[in-house]
């Protein structure tokens, strides 16, 4: 985490290639993520609906508990290991201000929820809100990217 | 006294770290079972590849989380403290990791057991020092 200690990022020429570097490789993961969830659950929230509670008529299996949990058990540790890294950064080279606290608040808080509540949909009908907030924090990290390069590159 | 952002990204990182624990928790339990019979029953049944496959990955995920959520204590009152738990909780981590390979099953159920008791236990502390003032 040196780059927390570098004064100015956009000066440093070691520093500054790192960051971009890092940054692009985080645009492709989360667009690829969005398309890697669609294609494994569906691109709708129908078709999430029914692969994960399952749909006799075209004779679809419910999720086990098991693939649910094997599946959140790595989504948790990327995310939180990506999420931690980028908000790092989109602090350390955006504004100090109520909004960047306000953006963080959204994007960590979102990603959180949707990890607990893929698990909770086992139990309870949460799956709405899992959809939602999945796109929501995929949006938001994808921003807090996109802004980050925008001032690294200013 | 870290400006408040950092807070609110350790914070989370920290939530994270608890989710996380759940889930190991529920996937042991549903998986495996927390008994010493249910743990020699499956683990005895797979082959050295099976284990590898499982616990390659682990090693270089556990000590990068490891070191994440300890690195945070340097911002706290608490660095001293736990600097003199990192040498045992990275030994229990590497005990839970290879204890199959020499079918250990026992030590590798107290080794899990007491990993995710310092996981929590420094989870929840980070939250309580991150947010003194």
């Amino acid at each position: 985490m040196k780059f927390t200690l570098v004064k100015d990022l956009r000066q440093d020429v070691l520093m500054r290639p790192i960051l971009i570097a890092l940054l692009l490789f985080f645009i492709p993961y989360f667009l690829g993520d969005i398309f890697l969830v669609q294609t494994q659950f569906g691109a709708n929230y129908e078709a999430l609906y029914k692969t994960y509670y399952g749909f006799e008529e075209e004779f679809i299996d419910p999720l086990s508990l098991r693939a649910i949990l094997e599946y959140t058990h790595q989504k948790i540790f990327f995310v939180m290991m990506t999420l931690l890294s980028l908000s790092a950064i989109y602090i350390r080279l955006n504004k100090k201000s109520a909004f960047m606290i306000v953006i963080l608040n959204i994007t960590l808080l979102s990603a959180f929820l949707t990890q607990l509540l893929f698990i909770l949909s086992f139990y309870y009908e949460m799956l709405l809100f899992y959809y939602l907030l999945f796109y929501i924090w995929h949006i938001m990290a994808l921003y807090m990217t996109l802004i980050s390069l925008y001032r690294i590159f200013r | 006294m870290i400006y408040k952002a950092y807070r609110v990204a350790i914070a989370y990182f920290a939530l994270f770290s608890l989710l996380l624990l759940y889930s190991i928790v529920a996937l042991v339990d549903e998986k495996i079972g927390f008994s010493l019979t249910t743990f020699t029953e499956y683990y005895s049944e797979k082959s050295i590849e099976g284990l590898l496959e499982v616990a390659i990955p682990h090693f270089m995920a556990i000590a990068l989380f490891v070191m994440v959520l300890s690195h945070f204590f340097l911002f706290t009152s608490l660095s001293k403290k736990i600097s003199k738990a990192i040498v045992f909780y990275y030994l229990i981590t590497t005990v839970l990791i290879t204890a199959v390979f020499f079918k250990l099953y026992l030590l590798k159920l107290i080794a899990m057991l007491i990993f995710l008791t310092i996981t929590s236990l420094f989870a929840l502390l980070l939250l309580r020092e991150i947010f003194k003032k």
